[in-house]
């Protein structure tokens, strides 16, 4: 199920807000109202994936049993074991149906063999919800936390609805205290919604429509130098507000419900490095791989050769968890490539740079990596990036070019500024305003908006088709 | 970061996001939706049936999103906040392809190259079968190409390039200049029989004969809102249809679909312009076959016209020309089928007139 969608909005989410706040806490005790989560999650899982949503369940109670052998082990040989085969369960799911395609093509493109692609749907979320659980395991391998007895609560937190398909990934160990006891307070609730309404508007007012433009240009038979910038412009806003938008919304409903879950995006295009970019870009997953992949392979305390070595790699998995092609690995190196560029030469330079060259450079880069992850094939992404500046391209601009940069240019710098700090920066300024009069706007102020933004957003969803979710096909 | 005691702002926000999505719910299980969209002319999607296979393949889910959307109250009244914040505050220039412009709204139609040219595949098959007749065929450009100055409109001068490709032996009609950004409905995508005066003209200058549009005189049926209105969801001025009557005696028969009858009828379906597409009060709208015979005509020619919805309004311009016009519209009856109600007259005149949509769908065409 999608969160901007009707569904969603008007029969899954104020049903599930009746029952959850309708279930009572004997002695502040949560776990009835767990159940009711994780009913609701089963259902929100299973309306996209009736079939799928077995697979799940069934995983979730292997790794849940792993985890008590884990436990039950500890610094014993067999609990290494254990882990290890919970580490076969998840990512041996995770390969067959993501990567089992991808390798089968290679191996025919290479020996010349003849074997059938095996003919499977990936199911939605499956590679959140294995990072999710391999944390679990590995950080109960680690003492790091404790083990969840009870099965329900391994469940609902492995599929928590807000989370579930798309993140943040959230760690056991930062949920596991608010799956025993959590706060629930008219605040908590207020701002979950806004937060949640904030990012309903970020992807259906912002990146939906920057998402047709994207469609637009790519099918468009005009091939001019305006359509390629048009085209990475739109894409780069595009991926931006429907990712950080999804997070958002996750976020603001973990609130809603008591939990807090970690922050996803922090203003990535305002970076001023590549280094600084992914600080801020999809942190839930730059710092899985660092805390479980980067960290155990001995990270920067190593020799040099060895401290490259593990760069590549890290980066190479983490293109290869965002798709199984070659396309993905490429844009997940060219970052540890240019991150290892930073790191040994040109990161005393960034840091001299004024920042507005800075941001132009961050930028570029990003902007060059998102043609390799939005292209079916590399020459596709090289042709798209060398129209950017005028090989190929048949013209400056053309006819359709021009109306369609006069038809999306507002929501374009909608998008712009609405990447960077500066209307939280605004909202700040007016909510901490001290006259009477600036007290009485700022009170009426952000109601107004949400109000607003609701209607605004169910107008869209009643009425609009165009809808996809980029990160659901990870 | 979360205060004990909520300020005004935080209890508001919190009162706001409840009532809106409790009011929305409890509405939509309230108040039954209806069954027709009369603005978007089109069934809203009903509750899926609600069995184990349908849960298991997704099709209840898929079915349920469409109907949750179809099926949400004040659906009309919230298309019109979407239109108008696409067109205000985004300050876009079309919403889902759709623009309104100085002279109305309209649709952006782009030309199709490789559909255009299996469109014109079709009609040489059928035109080819058409042995001894005088075989034209003419393309009605979209009203977007009349439209104000940067729209990406149908291309008019690659569709003639494709269409004289592929029928090198049938006579083209170039209706380009013929028409303008007034010939057509404001709010709809036909053109508008009072201003067809040229159309004809050029017709009769190509196809021997002349169109004198003083036999003629007008009647009104009133205002209506046509289809690019509906699907805009935005107030656009009404048009007024007017028809023209032309004098003499005139019958007009269809092709019952069901029972393969033949039926009589008036011309013009007064009561049609009160129904779902008041468009349809020319010749009951789509219709397979239909003649129209005019046994005052001084002319013994007969017309074959092969077409889409904007033949229903031209068709009655031509009685004065010929005794006989058979309208065939291949998108209802199979070409192979035709010589069973059809006898077609050797030396008589053929006529392939669609309109741009049709030039982008060949699939519609039953010509095998």
């Amino acid at each position: 199920m999608l969160f901007s969608s009707v569904t969603f909005l008007y029969y899954f989410l104020p049903a599930t807000l009746i029952l959850y706040y309708l279930t009572p806490t004997p002695q502040g005790s949560p776990r009835y109202r767990n159940i009711v989560l994780l009913i609701a999650s089963f259902v929100f899982y299973a309306w996209g994936e009736p079939v799928y949503s077995i697979l799940m369940v069934g995983e979730v109670a292997a790794l849940w049993a792993l985890g008590l052998l884990i436990n039950r082990f500890r610094d014993r040989p067999a609990s290494k074991a254990f882990l290890v085969l919970s580490l076969v369960v998840g990512l041996g799911a995770l390969a067959f149906f993501k990567y089992s395609n991808f390798f089968i093509t290679n191996i025919n493109a290479i020996s010349g063999a003849d074997i059938s692609l095996l003919k499977l749907a990936l199911p939605i979320g499956i590679s959140f919800y294995t990072f999710q659980t391999l944390s679990y395991s590995i950080d109960l391998y680690w003492g790091k936390t404790e083990v969840q007895r009870n099965p329900l609560d391994f469940a609902c937190y492995v599929m928590l609805f807000p989370q579930l398909i798309a993140g943040p990934i959230v760690r056991y160990a930062d949920v596991a205290a608010e799956l025993k006891d959590r706060e629930h307070s008219l605040s908590r609730f207020s701002a979950g919604a806004r937060r949640f309404v904030i990012g309903l508007a970020k992807k259906i007012l912002i990146s939906n429509l920057l998402g047709e433009l994207v469609e637009i240009c790519k099918a468009s038979p005009e091939h001019s130098v305006l359509f390629a910038w048009l085209y990475i412009a739109a894409y780069t806003l595009h991926i931006y507000f429907d990712f950080s938008g999804y997070s958002d919304m996750a976020i603001g409903l973990g609130h809603i419900l008591g939990f807090k879950f970690m922050e996803n995006f922090n203003y990535p295009y305002i970076a001023t490095s590549v280094t600084d970019f992914w600080r801020r870009w999809h942190i839930s997953l730059s710092s899985w791989f660092r805390d479980y992949v980067y960290i155990p392979l001995g990270g920067n305390r190593v020799s040099k050769p060895r401290f490259i070595f593990n760069i590549l790699v890290v980066w190479t998995l983490t293109g290869f968890w965002h798709g199984a092609d070659w396309n993905f690995m490429a844009w997940g190196l060219y970052f540890g490539i240019i991150l290892l560029i930073e790191k040994f030469l040109t990161g005393k330079l960034l840091e001299k740079l004024p920042k507005a060259l800075s941001h132009v450079y961050v930028m570029l880069i990003v902007c060059v990596s998102w043609a390799f992850f939005d292209s079916p094939s590399f020459s596709a992404a090289g042709a798209a990036l060398s129209r950017m500046f005028g090989f190929g391209a048949e013209s400056l601009a053309g006819t359709e070019s021009l109306y369609y940069l006069r038809s999306y240019l507002v929501p374009l710098i909608i998008g712009a500024i609405g990447c960077t700090p500066l209307p939280k920066r605004i909202a700040e300024k007016l909510l901490a305003s001290e006259t009477r009069l600036g007290k009485a706007a700022s009170t009426a102020l952000e109601p107004l908006t949400i109000a607003v933004l609701l209607i605004v957003i169910t107008a869209f969803l009643v009425d609009g088709s165009f809808n996809p979710f980029i990160y659901f096909r990870f | 970061m979360f205060d004990e005691k909520p300020a005004l702002r935080v209890k508001l926000t919190f009162a706001v996001f409840v009532i809106i999505l409790g009011a929305f719910t409890a509405l939509n299980r309230v108040i039954t939706p209806p069954e027709v969209s009369q603005s978007e002319r089109r069934t809203l999607a009903a509750m899926p049936a609600f069995t184990w296979k349908s849960v298991t393949s997704a099709s209840f889910m898929d079915g349920f999103e469409d109907f949750a959307a179809d099926s949400f109250v004040f659906r009309d009244a919230l298309r019109s906040v979407r239109a108008a914040t696409v067109f205000y505050p985004f300050m876009q220039t079309d919403k889902d392809g759709l623009y309104l412009g100085a002279f109305g709204a309209g649709k952006f139609t782009p030309l199709d190259e490789t559909s255009a040219r299996q469109t014109a595949a079709k009609i040489r098959k059928a035109a080819e079968a058409l042995d001894g007749l005088n075989v034209y065929y003419s393309v009605i450009p979209d009203k977007s190409v009349y439209a104000e100055r940067n729209y990406p409109s149908f291309d008019v001068d690659a569709a003639n390039a494709i269409l004289a490709e592929e029928l090198p032996e049938v006579t083209r009609v170039d209706l380009y200049d013929s028409l303008d950004n007034g010939s057509f409905y404001r709010t709809d995508l036909h053109w508008d029989q009072s201003r067809l005066s040229g159309v004809a003209e050029k017709l009769g200058s190509k196809m021997d004969f002349e169109y004198d549009a003083q036999t003629f005189y007008s009647e009104t049926a009133g205002e209506f809102q046509g289809v690019y209105a509906g699907q805009l969801a935005l107030p656009v001025k009404s048009d007024v249809l007017t028809y023209l009557i032309p004098s003499g005696t005139l019958t007009a028969r269809y092709l019952n679909e069901k029972t393969l009858e033949w039926e009589y009828g008036e011309m013009y379906d007064l009561d049609a312009f009160s129904g779902r597409d008041p468009y349809d009060l020319f010749l009951r709208g789509a219709q397979p076959l239909i003649v129209i015979e005019n046994a005052n005509s001084n002319s013994e020619r007969e017309l074959y016209l092969f077409r889409d919805s904007f033949a229903s309004s031209l068709a009655p311009l031509l009685t004065a020309t010929y005794r006989k016009i058979t309208l065939i519209d291949l998108r209802y009856i199979n070409f192979a089928y035709l010589p069973e109600f059809v006898t077609f007259e050797r030396g008589s005149d053929a006529l392939f007139l669609y309109s741009s949509q049709i030039l982008n769908s060949p699939a519609v065409l039953q010509v095998q």
